[in-house]
């Protein structure tokens, strides 16, 4: 069926705003016969002019933009004029173009054919360049001219290279034209956005269409269309002398006489690599040399071409060459038989969330010697309280990075960019605050809130990329922590830890998710998750939580399960803390069922702590004692052998096999004490009750025993 | 089984063949698809012909109604944490065989992305005789949309195999887990449960040699790959355990560069509730 777009006479719509459909004038007497930057054909005159072009959130750019919109039945066109005060410098960029095409002055077009939530764009620079998001092909065209105090920017975009995705609607449209002026940080927008240009549901509607976009959608797909796909599993390259790839074609009319072109394209512009591919099949395994690439950005790209050489779809992916590391760090944790190893020893991490002190604004006329000394207090308090590793905030430990770019990341909150600067005032680096944390005897799982941040943007992997490479030599890093509670971000989460480990080859990923670990189970390789039962569950959840863990992660030696106990309240459901009690039963079901680390969340600093809200003062001194005991007994939960782990009766029962002896670690899940509860058969004659002095006797019920609420009892039998 | 023949063959084989100038794509399946909805017909009710019949509501009744969309009646909850329910006879499922909830779903707000705890829904419940254990299949909505107008999207679950213990059972369709000042709006039809796989077949007979053959089903996901074919035979087989919660397309890359497809069945099974066996067409 022919696509349609029914021709309205030439209507100028005044101040409209994103509910007010807009309807285009088409080209008379004629389409501009040439795209060419010169906004001169006649038709240009009765083009729908754009009110007005507004800043991002409200405001009027300092330099102006003009856009004209116009339409036929199967093409927009639309042209800018994009004023600048200072001729000389625009002339300097058009003539060197920034190595990032959207630092530099663009004019951008934004297209939602069919509503569906999905936006493509086509964007020019001063500089002539044309870069193409999310359109077939490269038919979708635009050229500019320089002028003495504005450069102008002619587009057409047919419709038939805008995807039309499965959720698109008839008769809709939704159309946006922005200058990203970043060299005057100006972002300026016809529809009302607020934080971003990629917001289709806010573009402007277009009416006056009658597309059949079912149609259309079928010549896209019999066209390749957007049924190409281009995996690449690696990104990150430092010795490998080659780039694989796959480019994939799950649907066509045919691929009689086509090639492919696959390319590798530096920061500057230039072909680092190329190679043609010919036949074409629906899996193309495709590699480039990188052997002699210097470190850098690149863009991989792949183009299909048809018989007769047009570009019919092109697929890209950055990717990054970086120097091998070659520094050893003085601890090296590995994992081995599911369980961390430090310098092959077996180590059971016992850490803590957050350890970064909390700074008001009202202490940045403070100096750097009191922040110092207030973190050593916390790493001691902690150290004191038996935790061996802390986490890093997700942002303000960063005073090396940008605060920019930590806040443009989305990962951090405003305060935290604060403290941020505060600290660059104070000349505080990050690298100074972990040979502090390490004379504490801490060591710290960094989380980076390039990688944290739920938009796992290319720039967010740029800078992620460079912050790894500049930490991954520093002393005192455990793990990288790639991402929290992310359990929706399968994909997300596996490329997280593909960077993680390219760039830092020799420390573990760590990630945590409340529920959908059996989906996650690849995504890092230890896999942590957070069940926080108070005071509206019951506690045994820690222990079926553990179990899906263990079993989400059961196939691969080379991964540790780990899990988050609640030590906090007084946020949203959790209205109280848990007490010294509950956080007893919570630590031996986690360590009965077979966890190989334990978190505690959170850290609160004392004055908020005493308040016994949002943590009880008594558990807190608490850990003290278990940590300890956990400390001492963790070899034995997890080398041990476990004979048997049952629920009996109000118990949670684990007997274990270790070395020469038989344990049995018990606890009662019931807030109510229980008496003469049978515990086990699988043991006899007097074991010794570990941490209360006293032994037990087995009788013809075998081991049987009283317990207070809550309560465990770890029993020690000689074989 | 005659794979490419046109006629002459048993009411068993559901076949769909497609000749397309000089090759022959044929997929079939055993069991056929679509496969047989357990929940069809007017016992339960489960595509909502009889508007509430059947349905139990214990609060929120004006959350539920039932609305026309395009002459197919579809259920419309308005709420949240909110669930009706009806119990289903425990024949209807086997211990020990697979099942597979699927049904459709349209959202008419923004629902947020809820990773976690699934969506809007429905599920089927199973529960043992003293009650102490549980288990469920589900399909429901989990990746959230900011805009409403996407259209009706197919839930599918995951394969669920019926626990040994199970007496008793409970179907609910139902939307938990959103805050209340986040009401969210949907339409529900087509509740669907059935036997969870299904042997597909594809075969093809081509003029020049066979080179790569993919099968794909209607969300778009790779089944099947079988590389890139070098051995120049012009003939190629290939039998795989699917889910019946899909239609498939079979697409066939020859030596010369021609391209073969097929479909089958025709019609998603996610419309189900009729056994009937229909041909593949070619798109």
């Amino acid at each position: 069926m022919k696509i349609r777009l029914a021709l309205v006479s030439c209507l100028l719509a005044v101040g409209v705003g994103a509910e007010t459909a807009i309807k285009l004038p088409p080209p008379k007497p004629s389409a501009p016969d040439l795209i060419d930057g010169e906004l001169i054909e006649s038709c240009w005159k009765d083009a729908y002019r754009v009110p007005s072009l507004t800043l991002l959130g409200g405001g009027t750019p300092a330099e102006a933009v003009s856009v004209r919109l116009l339409a036929d039945d199967s093409n927009l066109y639309v042209g800018f004029e994009c004023y600048f005060s200072d001729y000389a410098a625009k002339a300097a960029e058009a003539a060197n173009p920034p190595a990032s095409f959207f630092m530099g002055d663009t004019a951008e077009v934004f297209l939602d054919l069919g509503a569906s939530g999905i936006a493509s764009q086509i964007a020019a620079g001063p500089s002539g360049r044309v870069v193409r998001s999310n359109l077939l092909g490269e038919e979708a065209t635009a050229a500019v001219k320089l002028r003495q105090d504005h450069w102008t920017a002619e587009f057409r975009i047919p419709f038939s290279a805008v995807p039309v995705g499965d959720g698109a609607r008839p008769g809709k449209l939704r159309l946006n034209v922005a200058r990203g002026n970043t060299v005057r940080k100006e972002w300026s927008t016809w529809a009302p956005l607020q934080n971003s240009f990629h917001e289709p549901a806010n573009f402007q509607e277009i009416s006056g269409f009658q597309i059949d976009l079912d149609s259309l959608r079928k010549q896209q797909k019999a066209r390749f269309g957007n049924r190409c796909g281009l995996e690449v599993p690696r990104w990150i390259f430092d010795v490998q002398p080659e780039l694989q790839c796959v480019y994939s074609i799950n649907d066509c009319a045919t691929l009689e006489g086509c090639r492919l072109l696959a390319k590798l394209t530096g920061a500057d512009g230039r072909t680092a690599a190329e190679r043609e591919v010919k036949p074409v099949f629906f899996s193309n395994e495709i590699s480039l040399p990188l052997a002699n690439l210097s470190d850098g950005k690149y863009r991989l790209s792949v183009s299909l071409l048809d018989a007769s050489g047009k570009t019919v779809d092109v697929r890209d992916q950055a990717i990054w060459k970086i120097p091998p590391k070659t520094s050893r760090q003085r601890d090296v944790y590995t994992i081995k038989n599911q369980c961390m190893y430090r310098n092959g020893e077996f180590f059971f991490p016992i850490f803590i969330w957050t350890w970064s002190k909390y700074v008001k604004q009202s202490d940045y006329n403070r100096d750097a010697q009191w922040y110092l000394d207030a973190q050593d207090a916390i790493s001691r308090d902690i150290r004191e309280h038996g935790f061996t590793t802390v986490l890093s905030a997700t942002g303000q430990d960063f005073t090396d990075e940008d605060p920019a770019d930590l806040e443009a990341s989305g990962g951090i909150s405003p305060w935290e960019a604060g403290v941020v600067r505060q600290c660059k005032k104070w000349g505080v680096k990050f690298e100074e605050k972990l040979r502090r944390l390490e004379k504490a005897g801490l060591n710290m799982i960094v989380i980076s809130p390039y990688s944290a941040s739920r938009k796992l943007s290319e720039r967010n992997i740029d800078l992620l990329v460079r912050q790894m490479v500049r930490y991954r030599d520093y002393d005192n890093i455990m793990a990288w922590n790639i991402a929290d509670e992310t359990d929706g971000d399968v994909k997300g989460n596996l490329v997280r830890r593909m960077v993680a480990e390219a760039v830092d080859p020799s420390r573990p990923t760590f990630l945590t998710v409340i529920n959908a670990m059996a989906e996650n189970n690849r995504a890092s390789s230890v896999l942590a998750s957070d069940p926080y039962p108070i005071p509206n569950g019951p506690v045994t959840i820690v222990a079926s939580w553990v179990d899906r863990l263990l079993a989400a992660t059961a196939n691969d030696p080379r991964q540790t399960q780990w899990i988050w106990l609640q030590h906090f309240g007084e946020e949203g459901v959790w209205t109280r803390p848990p007490t010294a009690a509950e956080i007893e039963v919570m630590t031996t079901l986690a360590l009965n069922h077979g966890v190989k680390g334990i978190g505690y969340f959170t850290y609160t600093e004392e004055p908020r702590r005493k308040l016994g809200k949002r943590q009880d003062p008594e558990a807190w001194d608490y850990m003290r004692v278990r940590n300890a005991r956990t400390t001492e007994l963790a070899p034995m939960y997890c080398l041990g052998k476990r004979l048997e782990l049952v629920r009996r009766g109000d118990l949670d029962v684990a007997v274990i096999e270790y070395e020469k002896s038989i344990f049995v670690s018990a606890v009662n899940v019931r807030n109510a004490p229980v008496k003469n509860a049978p515990v086990t058969k699988l043991v006899s004659g007097t074991g010794k009750v570990l941490y209360e002095e006293r032994t037990v006797k087995t009788g013809a019920k075998g081991l049987t025993d009283d317990f207070g609420a809550y309560q465990s009892h770890i029993y020690r039998f000689e074989k | 089984m005659n794979l490419h023949g046109l006629s002459g063959i048993g009411a068993w084989l559901l076949l769909t063949a497609a000749a397309f100038g000089d090759a022959r794509v044929t997929v079939s399946a055993d069991p056929e698809l679509p496969a047989r909805n357990l929940l069809a017909g007017p016992a339960y009710n489960a595509d909502f012909s009889a508007g509430l019949q059947n349905w139990k509501i214990k609060d929120g009744k004006e959350a539920f109604s039932i609305i026309d969309t395009d002459g197919n009646p579809a259920l419309r909850i308005a709420g949240c944490n909110i669930a009706m329910h009806q119990d289903l006879p425990n024949r209807l499922f086997r211990p020990g065989r697979t099942y597979l909830a699927s049904c459709r779903f349209r959202p008419e707000s923004r629902f947020p992305f809820k990773p976690y705890c699934g969506g809007p829904g429905f599920s089927v419940s199973f529960f043992s005789k003293d009650w102490s254990k549980s288990a469920s299949m589900a399909a429901r909505f989990s990746r959230g949309c900011k805009d409403p107008a996407v259209g009706w999207i197919k839930l599918v679950g995951t394969p669920f195999p019926v626990p040994d213990w199970a007496k008793s059972c409970q179907m609910s369709v139902d939307i938990f887990y959103y805050e209340k000042e986040n009401a969210c709006i949907g339409l529900i039809d087509d509740l669907t449960v059935t036997e969870a796989f299904t042997r597909l077949s594809v075969a093809v007979e081509a003029s020049a040699a066979v080179r790569q053959v993919r099968i794909y089903n209607d969300a778009d996901d790779l089944v099947y790959d079988s590389g890139v074919l070098r051995d120049g035979a012009n003939r190629f087989r290939h039998s795989l355990e699917v889910d019946t919660a899909h239609s498939y397309r079979a697409i066939v890359l020859c030596a010369d560069g021609k391209v073969f497809k097929t479909v089958y069945p025709d019609r998603s099974p996610i419309r189900g509730g009729s056994a009937a066996a229909t041909g593949g067409t070619a798109p």
